[in-house]
């Protein structure tokens, strides 16, 4: 039998130290609460898995069933609003994006005392970036107000939305403020160091998932096309085209090549000029897919640690995302079965979230950085001393001191995967000035297909589509004045057997309980 | 007890008080005061209520010393929309309210109802029209004043930026036109410039 070589006084103290760090990082992950270990993919590819097979109220269950505390935070906020309109409970979202709105109104008078603030951060840079208090990204800071606006249109309160469409643009014009605020002061303060951390640096980092084309060209992370083109079409509908004009503009100088967003700045004068009593300016809103979840993805980095004029290489996690789709395929949507409609490609979520994961890279690095300081003086220490011990026979207690270190670190070191992910990936537009009455309407996309009849009565009315992984979610269009569509539609024409094979089959109903409540059934 | 005791008592007393005070100042959050509505406001460079303020004021004063309004004849005038030229939400209405009331309180315009407003006028007197009313009491149809002048304009912007100053130029131009005879009896350019250095 072989004798079990007494520990030396060097190991024990490497054992004691390493635990020390391991049981230190631990014990911050549970006074952070679960938020350090909670992996935020994990529990929304399930919410999007119920809600795409059409189970958007076991979808929501499954939200509330993660959010069981009763501290619910702006993520919680966002993804119900976006699920409770999915379910056509448009009050409800509302409700609930009017929670999360609160959330983003602390962050901008917070923001305006002290834009480089750093309340409840601390933590990120002891344990990891999911115990950061999560203050949205800049683009859903400003869709928020838009689905506010949305959830008023569909109860067809054209005066409500104008006032959540104002507050967009005015949410957009701080959101630009402060970061060209910050821009200035990250640029003087790089002017005193000779280094810059960028993402490309991170060997094996899939830099062509966030530094696409389609991600490099947008304007900056928090502009979008389509809360502009609404603040135009809900302006012209209530008969202000002198605020109407600079939505369409800007919606153009985001989309630029767009010709229908074109064709609604240069047809304003003519419409709101001379109304016709007999159409019906209608705006479809067609919405596809899932925007991307950010991933946490573990990188071996060369960590400097300057008392011993070394460098040693710790696992770091960082966000990444899925490879970006190939080219998107905009819907072809029909009125009637012949008419098929223009259509522009407004807001490339999928592009917005990439834009915001490359423009947050550096300061995620930096804060990986000062984590792996620490992890990395252990490490060093450990491996220099089993680089000793190597012709020894007590290298065994060194061993295990790495691997707990080395486990222990692992388990805590989880990138950040936070981010709205009830949002569409892509948005287009398509409009027409369609006679007033029942029409059937067909969109076709690569996310699902449907079919339904809207019943537009008043001068301007929004149709929503959402179309994902098949399942169809239609919301009906509100009217000017204050009255939703007060007929019912028909649905006799949808839902056709003939077409049930070729694409995800919907019928549009109306529910006996609300005039208002509609929904979608596959 | 001794003198000294009392002396920290004291002493610590009035730090106490003092803690809490500065505690209670720093406490307090934001505050909030009426100020002077046409006190210079300068927050950001986008246009703002001094602007409105200004353009409105100095358009006015202008329009006055038209010979069609200063001649006294009390021209009836309807405002048109003042287009928006720029990329910023810019309400033109609120221009043109200003100047309307500004106008009307000099005693020598009338404004007759312009085409936002139309629509409520028809209502309205339709409404009227109805078996509810007394009809020897109600406004009758066909009476209404059209107007002889119409006030249009437009205001456009110049943004230029460098990454230490940005440059923002706003030009409304107005005019007043005869509706008879088509001919521009006055028109205005007022400029506003204003500069933001990081």
């Amino acid at each position: 039998m072989t004798p079990v070589p007494e520990p030396s006084d060097s190991n024990v103290a490497l054992r004691a130290s390493a635990t020390r760090v391991v049981a230190g990082l631990l014990c911050a992950a549970l006074l952070g609460g679960c938020g350090a270990l909670r992996s935020y993919r994990s529990e929304m590819d399930q919410v999007i898995e119920r809600t795409a097979g059409g189970d958007v109220s076991g979808a929501i269950s499954v939200l509330e069933k993660n959010n069981a505390s009763g501290d619910k935070d702006l993520l919680f906020h966002m993804e119900l609003g976006e699920l409770k309109r999915l379910a056509n409970d448009f009050a409800g979202s509302f409700e609930s994006f009017r929670k999360a709105d609160a959330e983003v109104l602390a962050w901008e008078a917070a923001v305006k005392l002290d834009p480089t603030r750093a309340v409840g951060q601390t933590g990120s840079f002891l344990l990891n970036d999911r115990v950061r208090t999560y203050e949205g990204f800049d683009y859903e800071k400003v869709l928020i107000t838009t689905r506010m606006a949305m959830d008023h249109l569909a109860l067809g309160d054209w005066d409500k939305a104008r006032i959540e469409i104002k507050r967009t643009h005015e949410r957009e014009a701080l959101i630009a403020e402060v970061r060209a605020r910050e821009y200035q002061r990250l640029r003087e303060e790089a002017a005193g160091k000779s280094a810059q951390v960028s993402f490309r640096e991170i060997n094996g980092y899939p830099v062509e998932s966030i530094a696409t084309p389609e991600a490099n060209a947008l304007r900056n992370g928090y502009q979008n096309a389509l809360s502009h083109y609404l603040a135009g079409f809900v302006y012209e509908a209530l008969g202000e085209p002198g605020l109407a004009a600079p939505g369409y503009r800007t919606a153009i100088e985001l989309r630029p090549g767009e010709s229908a967003l074109d064709e609604a700045l240069a047809g304003l004068d003519a419409r709101t000029g001379a109304p016709d009593d007999t159409v019906c300016d209608t705006l479809f809103v067609i919405e596809t897919g899932a925007i991307p979840g950010r991933q946490s993805r573990s990188f071996s980095l060369p960590i400097p640690i300057p008392a011993y004029g070394a460098f040693t290489f710790v696992q770091v996690s960082f966000p990444v995302l899925p490879a970006a789709p190939m080219g998107y395929q905009a819907p072809d949507i029909q009125i009637g079965g012949v008419d098929r409609l223009p259509t522009a490609h407004i807001l490339d979520l999928d592009a917005m979230a990439r834009r915001a994961l490359q423009d947050d890279m550096p300061g995620i690095m930096l804060r990986a950085f000062v984590r792996s300081a620490t992890k990395a003086v252990a490490q060093y220490q450990i491996q220099r001393q089993m680089a000793q011990q190597r012709n020894r026979d007590d290298g065994l207690g060194a061993v295990i001191a790495l691997l707990a270190l080395q486990i222990g670190g692992a388990v805590v070191e989880q990138a950040d995967e936070r981010g709205w992910r009830t949002l569409p990936s892509q948005v287009t537009i398509a409009r027409a000035r369609l006679p007033r009455g029942s029409h059937p309407v067909s969109v076709r996309s690569d996310s699902g297909s449907t079919r339904f009849d809207v019943n537009l009565t008043g001068s301007h009315a929004l149709v929503s589509i959402r179309l994902l992984r098949g399942h169809a979610f239609v919301a009906p269009p509100g009217m000017p004045g204050g009255n939703p569509t007060p007929e019912l539609p028909s649905s006799e024409s949808a839902g056709e057997p003939g077409n049930a094979g070729m694409y995800a089959h919907v019928r549009v109903i109306d529910l006996p309980s609300s005039p208002r409540s509609w929904r979608t059934l596959q | 007890m001794t003198r000294t005791s009392s002396f920290h008592i004291a002493r610590i007393a009035s730090l106490l008080s003092l803690a809490a005070a500065v505690a209670l100042a720093g406490c307090g959050g934001p505050k909030t005061r009426y100020g002077d509505a046409g006190s210079v406001e300068t927050v950001t460079n986008q246009f703002g209520s001094t602007d409105l303020q200004m353009l409105a004021e100095q358009m006015t004063q202008s329009m006055l010393q038209a010979p069609v309004i200063a001649s006294g004849n009390l021209p009836i005038v309807t405002t048109q929309e003042v287009k928006n030229k720029t990329s910023e939400y810019i309400d033109t209405r609120a221009i043109t309210n200003r100047m309307r009331s500004s106008l009307q309180k000099s005693g020598r315009v009338r404004f007759a109802v312009d085409q936002a407003e139309m629509q409520k006028q028809l209502d309205e007197l339709n409404r009227q029209q109805g078996e509810q009313y007394d009809q020897d009491k109600s406004v009758q149809q066909g009476r209404m004043v059209g107007a002889g002048y119409r006030v249009t304009g437009e205001i456009t912007s110049i943004v230029k930026e460098t990454k230490n100053v940005k440059d923002v130029y706003y030009q409304l131009f107005m005019s007043l036109t005869n509706i008879q005879t088509g001919i521009e009896e006055w028109s205005e350019t007022k400029d506003i410039r204003k500069t933001t250095e990081r």
